[in-house]
This record gives structure tokens, sequence and C-alpha cells, in this order.
């Protein structure tokens, strides 16, 4: 399932105390379904932003966001909630797992929001395990594991709930050379096996060759630098 | 080391302000505890105070034999001459003995709040005011011996109503005036004092309860003892003032001072814990301090030591704000309990005994923490974040 | 519920914290139990006094007539006196005290409902000498039906001078709650005519029933005055103030132990809230991941409001049963004639404990719920 993102006219500024700090000036976007975008820019100049708005997590002063068809302008913060549960999978750069949870328990999160029975939520687990490739890891805590099983594990969790839109900060910014490959390629992977849009925020230019669609902010506005049709 | 273990404590004692809420958790715990134990220990260590006061160890108390309340006594009117006579006793300016013949009568009384409760109503003999020079009349008059008169003593002025001056006292051959007030500086000042030879023909007694006698000198209690136990018309025991009154505190106040005593064990248990959970918390988060400290070279033990400094330093300021609130709500107030009177007392003896009992919960409660802290891995510990 | 495993996950995050918090909680509620549980006994105590009966005894001490017995029964709206007295003495040591009640036969006609049936009193009064022993009291002194007692007290001499008193412990019985510490009741003939002569055919006191409940006071007033100017004058006290402790002692001992109950609340409030602060603070990033994933705010809350409440219920459930077991070892460490009350477990005593832990998991978790519910998820995901 895939969904496409359209940003139009959006302006979001933000106050630092009295300061008004305006981030985006009208910025416009569309990516289609199935697109895996690259969003790279020094900071401040609006890419986190960016994510946060296309995942709900904030709302723009102006504009419209439409995501999957849905005007996240109009929805409300507990719509939003609601609707990112289904919607949205969020991967970080320091993977925000719960320390005191295992493998399994973190990828089952988002599951415990549905009216799924266990076994068919211990079920899923064990699929987005599989697609990581930590099947062997499930039961092991964060803190037993490397960086970058950590974040398998996070992109686990965020593709569990079969969302159509995955939303990276700085995925592998953490990780050594070799480790962020592996992460990349699987985010591959799950763009052109499982036709999953991502849109992904990163500092590293050649974590970004690994997109389709090359992307650059600066001072708010957006900047086309490559599309590779793979 | 005591320089290390002075700069290491001063330092931890520096960052104590950002865990300050943590730090709280002490306080408040040790606080609530000593401020219960000591409030709850000033009824029976108030009470024990009172009787202790009661007791003179210039005097000696004379009682039938086996018997251990004054109300349960008998002395009859052919044994009191035989007791007064006795050597031992002091004499006063006119050479007679200084020797009392008491009655001990419970009297029903109102209390302040309107509930009905009882008192002791004593009856004392010519001699009474010599064998207890510390009763002094600080209203009225003092009753004259013959007359159908009764003297309140001032805290049963304030923990009962009609003991004034005028109010008159029910008894069976009629109502008998109060026509002064007096004090006494212990338990008897809760109670009413009358002549001992009309009270007894009022209430249509035969016996006395007690002798109280005034002895020649604190010695003299030995060569009165004997006299009275080795004479065959007498079945009586002699007791010094002093040790009776300290047997009825004792017994009287056990088991509150022990409800006091368990309540505060409990809470301080609590408070242990509490103490625990929050030098633990404090030790994780001076991680990274205490690490930076030994990579510098200074040793574990002041590091420990600090530790235990820091939750001694928070207990016992906590007992001493539970025990200033104790003190100023309860120290010196008017109590009554089980128709005795008595003054609350919080007493340096106590406060002292309540600081005491939080160090011992700061320094079991600061060990284990002390040592986790003093074994710290520092490499791991300057890494973490 | 599917998010216990979270809740239990977050409490046991640090282990030792949480088992050091439990044991804290739970010993507040063990002191919660011990005070509650006893205005529970002195409310189940209070309950028991009939509004019918007075007690009635010598105003000035000592004892009364035994003929006034007649004189009371013959008074308007009573309907029936009974009289008992005491000996008061000592097993041995001085420190053993042993008080045995004397009954007369109107005792059990009077009082109907204590739980000595018609065959045991019958046994007083076939054998003179014989005892009724309360549970508790055979228990302390290791006697059993059959057995002989004999106390020393002086304070009760017989006729021939000697203070000992031989008594046949005719049965055990059940306890009664107003006695604290048990009894034991003997037959009052036997001490009258055993007695010194000048203490014959006089009693303690006088157990009156009314006819009319609504009487009762009226009726004890009268009493007062009827005696007054004898030679015994007698005092009333109606059994329901009686039995109420704080009009007996002076002291109102219900809201002292309310009070250090409440002190040990907070003494829990406080270590709660601010642990679970400390805790949410610690894992404010957590918390924000939960907010992406799609955890609504009152989703969030509920958790940390879960966090909260499971410790302080446990530590409720554990501390009333410790203060349970507490109670009943107690009497056993308490010198006899020592009358503290036990305390009592009795339902209320749980339900108030239960609105305690549930009060102080809520206060706790309002400021970091609140904290939780203003969050900017994106400045905390980012602000690490």
């Amino acid at each position: 399932m895939s969904a496409a993102i359209s940003l139009r006219n959006v302006v979001k500024t933000y106050k630092r105390g009295k300061e008004s700090v305006p981030v985006l000036h009208g910025l416009s976007l569309e990516i289609p379904a199935g697109q895996f975008v690259s969003l790279m820019g020094p900071s401040g100049s609006g890419k986190t932003t960016i994510l946060n708005l296309v995942g709900g997590l904030d709302h723009a002063n102006s504009g419209e966001v439409i995501v999957g068809g849905e005007h996240l302008e109009t929805l409300s913060g507990g719509q939003l909630t609601k609707w990112r549960a289904g919607h949205v999978g969020f991967i970080f750069q320091f993977y925000n797992l719960m320390p005191m949870l295992s493998a399994a328990g973190n990828v089952e999160l988002p599951l415990l929001l549905t009216n799924l029975s266990k076994s068919e939520r211990q079920r899923r687990v064990e699929v987005a395990l599989e697609i990581v490739g930590l099947k062997d890891r499930a039961s092991h805590k964060p803190g037993e594991m490397s960086g970058g099983q950590q974040q398998r594990v996070g992109i686990a969790r965020a593709i569990v709930a079969d969302p159509p839109l995955l939303l990276c900060d700085e995925p592998t910014g953490d990780l050594d050379r070799a480790t962020a490959d592996e992460i990349l390629s699987l985010l591959q992977q799950l763009n052109r096996q499982h036709k999953k849009t991502i849109l992904m925020v990163t500092h590293d230019p050649k974590a970004a060759d690994h997109a389709s669609r090359r992307l650059e902010t600066d001072k708010g506005q957006l900047i086309e630098r490559a599309s590779v049709t793979a | 080391m005591l320089r290390q273990i002075w700069i290491v404590s001063a330092l931890n004692f520096k960052s104590l302000k950002s865990r300050f809420w943590q730090s709280m958790v002490i306080v408040v715990g040790l606080a609530a505890t000593v401020g219960v134990m000591l409030s709850m220990l000033s009824v029976s260590a108030g009470m024990r105070t009172a009787y202790q006061n009661s007791g003179s160890p210039d005097r000696a108390i004379v009682v039938s034999k086996g018997v251990e309340q004054e109300a349960s006594s008998a002395i009859t009117r052919a044994m009191a001459p035989l007791i007064a006579v006795a050597p031992g006793i002091a004499k006063d300016k006119d050479g007679k003995p200084l020797a009392d013949r008491t009655l001990q009568l419970g009297v029903p009384v109102v209390r302040a709040n309107g509930s009905k409760g009882f008192t002791t109503m004593r009856g004392m003999a010519e001699k009474g005011p010599g064998v207890r020079p510390e009763l002094k009349i600080v209203a009225g008059r003092m009753f004259q011996s013959g007359k159908r008169e009764l003297i309140a003593g001032v805290g049963a002025q304030v923990m009962f109503q009609h003991m004034q001056i005028g109010d008159k006292v029910i008894l069976p051959d009629g109502e008998w005036p109060i026509i002064g007030i007096y004090k006494t500086g212990d338990q008897l000042e809760g109670q009413l004092i009358g002549d001992s030879e009309t009270l007894l023909t009022a209430t249509h007694k035969t016996n006395y309860n007690t002798m109280l006698v005034r002895l020649a000198s604190p010695d003299s209690l030995d060569a009165f003892k004997k006299a009275m136990t080795t004479n065959p018309a007498l079945s009586v025991d002699v007791i010094r003032h002093s040790d009776w009154y300290n047997r009825v505190a004792s017994q009287s106040t056990f088991g509150l001072a022990l409800l006091g005593y368990v309540v505060g064990a409990v809470m301080a248990i609590g408070a242990l814990f509490g103490c625990l959970n929050t030098m633990y918390a404090a030790v994780s988060t001076r991680g990274r301090e205490i690490a930076t400290l030994r990579a510098l070279g200074y040793d574990a033990l002041p590091v420990a030591v600090s530790v235990i400094l820091e939750a001694m330093l928070l207990s016992v300021t906590g007992a001493l704000i539970g025990a200033g609130i104790a003190w100023a709500l309860y120290d010196g107030k008017l109590d009554l309990f089980n128709n005795v009177i008595f003054y609350l007392s919080v007493s340096r003896a106590q406060i002292a005994l309540g600081v005491i009992w939080a160090a011992a919960v700061a320094l079991l409660g600061g060990l284990f923490p002390s040592i986790r802290a003093a074994r710290l891995p520092v490499v791991d510990a300057l890494r973490a974040t | 519920m599917k998010y216990v495993p979270l809740v239990w996950a977050a409490i046991m995050r640090k282990p030792t914290r949480a088992v050091l918090t439990l044991l804290s909680v739970m010993l507040a509620f063990t002191l919660f139990g011990l005070t509650i549980g006893m205005n529970a006994t002195f409310a189940k105590v209070q309950e028991e006094a009939r509004d019918d009966r007075i007690f009635a005894f010598a105003r000035f001490g000592g004892l009364v007539p035994i003929a006034l017995e007649r004189q009371i029964e013959g008074m308007p709206g009573v309907a029936m006196v009974a009289s008992s007295s005491f000996v008061p003495g000592y097993l041995h040591d001085p420190k053993n005290r042993i008080f045995v009640q004397m009954m007369d036969e109107n005792i059990p006609k009077v009082l109907p409902e204590w739980p000595i049936t018609p065959q045991q009193w019958q046994l007083i009064r076939d054998d003179r000498q014989g005892m009724l022993v309360s549970k508790m009291q055979a228990d302390r002194w290791h006697l059993k039906a059959g057995d002989t007692l004999t106390i020393a007290a002086p304070a009760a001499r017989k006729l021939d001078g000697s203070p000992s008193w031989t008594f046949h412990v005719a049965a055990i019985t059940s306890d009664i709650n107003y006695m604290s510490q048990g009894y034991m009741f003997g037959n009052f003939d036997y001490m009258d005519k055993a007695r010194t002569l000048s203490d014959q055919s006089k009693t303690g006191q006088f157990r009156v029933k009314v006819s009319d409940p609504s009487k009762t006071a009226e009726i004890a007033a009268q009493i007062v005055s009827k005696f007054a100017n004898s030679p015994t004058p007698l005092e009333t006290i109606t059994e329901k103030v009686a039995f109420d402790v704080s009009a007996g002692t002076g002291m109102d001992i219900a809201s002292v132990d309310r009070d250090v109950a409440l002190a040990g609340m907070f003494m829990v409030l406080f270590l709660t809230a601010n642990g679970l602060a400390q805790a949410v603070r610690e894992r404010f990033a957590e918390f924000a991941t939960l907010k992406t994933i799609g955890f609504s705010d009152s989703g969030v809350i509920a958790l940390v409001f879960a966090e909260a409440a499971i410790p302080c219920l446990m530590g409720a459930g554990l501390g009333i049963g410790l203060a349970s077991i507490v109670s009943n070892v107690m009497p056993r460490f308490l010198p006899p004639g020592q009358g503290l009350p036990i305390p009592t477990m009795t339902i209320m005593v749980f339900v108030w404990a239960g609105l305690c832990a549930a009060l102080v998991a809520f206060i706790s978790a309002a400021l970091p719920a609140l904290r939780l519910k203003q969050m900017d998820i994106a400045t905390a995901l980012s602000g690490r």
C-alpha cells in the first residue's frame, strides 16, 4: 500500500521565547506514492519540520498537508494521533526503543492500539522481525544489541502495523558505514518490495544516494537534486 | 584522608540542590516519623513526669501489705497512731511527727468538654501540709480541720467544670464548697483535697487508705521500715514515696509508651526504605561526578562517607523539623488521660532520641548506596550518558 | 489487560527502586491498618453497647450493699438488675495480674447476648468455686477445663485473713469483644460468703436493664438522685457512654489514630509522587515515542496512572495483611492488665486503604500526567 504526499504553500514559524523564527515560507512538494525520497540540508533549514508535518506531529501555520488523501491541517491533535497509528511508521536516529522491553515487546507496541488478538499480534511481530532479519533476537533487550540491530528493531516496529508511509529522521546518523549500508538496503527493500513510500531526512550524502529522488532544503525552499529511477 | 572526606562531602552538598525533591523525600519521611513518634510519646512522657514529681525521696508511704493501689489499701484508726510514733519520722516545730492519714476517694466530675469523668478526692489530716510542703494555696484559703470544705488543684480547674471557688461538690452528707485553689507541681493538681476525718464521716467509711510520712532524712527509711515490718500489730508495706510513684508511673505509661515506639518503629522502617531509594538514586545521579573524582585520584572511602553524611544531614534535618512541630503543637499543653491530668511533654531528651532514631535510619539507609558508590566502575560511569 | 506487560516493565525498569518503594508503601499501610483497625474495633465495641442498660456503682468508690439491688429493681421502668464484683489478684508474681469477675445469677438474664450457654453458667452455679475462663485468658495462662487455679489477692482478703482464692476451671468460653484481654467469671456467692465480715453482702457494680430504651438516660439520673443522700450514693453511666473510648479516657483516640495514619500517607505520597515524577522525566523521550506510534494523550496518562496505582494498591494490600498479622501477635507481648484494644481489619479498613492508595496514586500521577499532556512531541523527540 502506498501513500502520496502533498504539501501546498506550507508556512511554519517557530516561537523561541519572544522571537518568531520562520522556517518554511510557503513550501510546496509533491511526492507520488511509492517513492523513496531523501531530504538533505543544513541545520535549521526545515527538513525535520517537513518530516514532522507530514507525520502529523505538528501543525503548519498555513497551507495544506495532504497525506494519503487526508488533509492533516483539518485534523485536531487527537485525530492526528489516531491517524498516525495506522498510516505512518517513524524511524529515529537514536532508535527510541523502550530499554525495559524485549525486541518483540518493542515491535508489538503499535499493535497494542489495535483490536487484534494476542496470537495475531505475535504473528505480525514475527513477520516484521523476519523482514528485518532479527527473528532470532526477539527476546533480547535493546541493551544487549548493537546499534545496527537496535535500528532494525526500530524499523520492525515502524512496519509492524503495515503503514503505507515511513518517515526516517537520520536513521543512519549513529551507525558506522557498513551497518548504515545494511540499514539503507533494508529501507530500499521495503520501498521496492513492499511498496512503502519513504521520506528520509539525512546529513549523509551516501545515505541520500540510496533514495530514488533527492531533495535539498535551503532557507525554507526545496531544490531537486536528482531523480534516479531504479 | 579526612581532607578528602571534607572536599568530597562539600562537593556533594553543593550538588544537593539539583537533587532537591528527591532529597525532600528523606526529610519528609523522617519529619513525619519523628513528629508522630514524639507526639505520641508526649502523652506517656508527660504522665510519667506527673507521676514521678508526685513522689519524693524524703517521704515514705505506708500501705496494707501486698496492695498496689492506694485506694485498695486500708489503715485502721488503731494502726494510725502506732505508725506515727515510729522512729525515722521528721518532727514539726512543735515536736509532733509529720505523719498524714490520707484518704483516696473517686469522685465523679464533668470534664471541660462536657463528658463525664472521675478524679481523686484526697483526704488530708492536720499534718498533711507539713508532709507535703510543696502544696501552696494560690487562691482562696486552705480548708480547716473538721469543716466540710474542699480545695481544688489548678489542673482540675482547667480540665473540669465547676471547679471554681464557690462551686459545690455533692457528698453523701450534702454539698461541700470549694474554698481554695492549690498547686503542687505534680499529679495532685488534678484532684480535690479535704479534711480526712470529716470526709471519713461524710462517706461512712471507717478506715484511712494510706499513711504518708515525712522522713527525718532520706536515710531514715530503713529504721522506719524496720519498725513497721517487725511490729506484730501491723501488716503493712513501707515504700519510699519516690519508688512508689516510679512503679505507678511505669505501669501506667508502659502501654502508651510501647505504642509510641511501635508506631515510631514502623514509620522509621518505612522512612528507611524511602531513604535507601533516594540514596541509590542520588548515587546514580552523581555517577559521573563520582567517577571523575575517582579518576582524579580520590579514594573510594571519602565517596562512601559523603553518601552517608548526605543521608544523615537530610534525615536529621527532617527529624528536627518533625520534633519542632511536635514540640510546638504539644509541649506543655495540659491533657487528660484515664482521669489523670498532666502536661504533655516533648523534652530535650526525647528530641535527642528522635535525632538518634533518624541518624540510625540514615546510617542503614545510606550504607548500601555508599558501598555501591565506592564500587562504581569508573570507566563505565565516565562514558555513560 | 494487554497493557499490563508494558506497565509492569516500566515499573520494574529499576527493580531495586520498585521493591524499596513497595516496601515503604507497605509499611505505611501497616501503620494505617493498625490505627484505622483500632478505630474499627472501637466502633465495633460501641455498636455492641446496648442502649437499654446502665452501669451503677459507688459514687465515692468502694463497695455497695446488695440490698440496693432490690431497691433499684423496684423503680418504675427498671426491668431487672444484676450485680457483680471482682477479685483483683495475681498468679505467683504481682506482674501476672488476674481479675476474676464474680457474677450473680441475674447476670446471664441482663446480658443474654454474651457467648456463654446456660449450661456453662450452670457449671459455676453447681460448683461454687467454678470459673469460666475465656479463650484468650486460657491461652495466656495455659488453662483448660478441669484445672485448678489459685490466685493471691491481698486487697480482697478472706474471712481468715488469707489472700488466696482457689478456683476450678469449669469451661473455656468464647471471648467477648469489649473485654479486649479476655475474662474470668466466678460465682458471686463464693466470694461473698468467704469474705471478711465487713465486706459481706456488698458488691462492686450493678448492671441495670430498663424496659424502655428511650428512658435509659432518665432512669440513670433517677438512680443517682434516689441514693444521693444515702450512706452509699451511686453514680451511673449508660452502657452506650461507657463503651465510648474517648469519653472514657478523656482523649480522642480515634482522631489520634487518624492523624497518625494520615502522617504515614503523607510520607508515602511524597515518596511515590517523587519517584513517579522522576521516572517520567527520565523516560520523556519514550513517552514521546509512544505518542508518535499513535498512543493518545489519555492512553499515555492512563499508563502513568497505572504505573503509580499498581505499587500503591499492592502495598496497601500487603500492608493491611501485615497489620492483621501484627494485631494477632500483639496481645502476647502486652503485659496483662494493659488494655490496649486489638485492631481488627474490617471490610471498611480495606475499603479506606484502597481509597487512600488510589488517591495517592492519582495525586502522584497528576503532575507528570499534565506534563505529558502538554508535551510537544517534536521538541521531546529532538531534545535528548
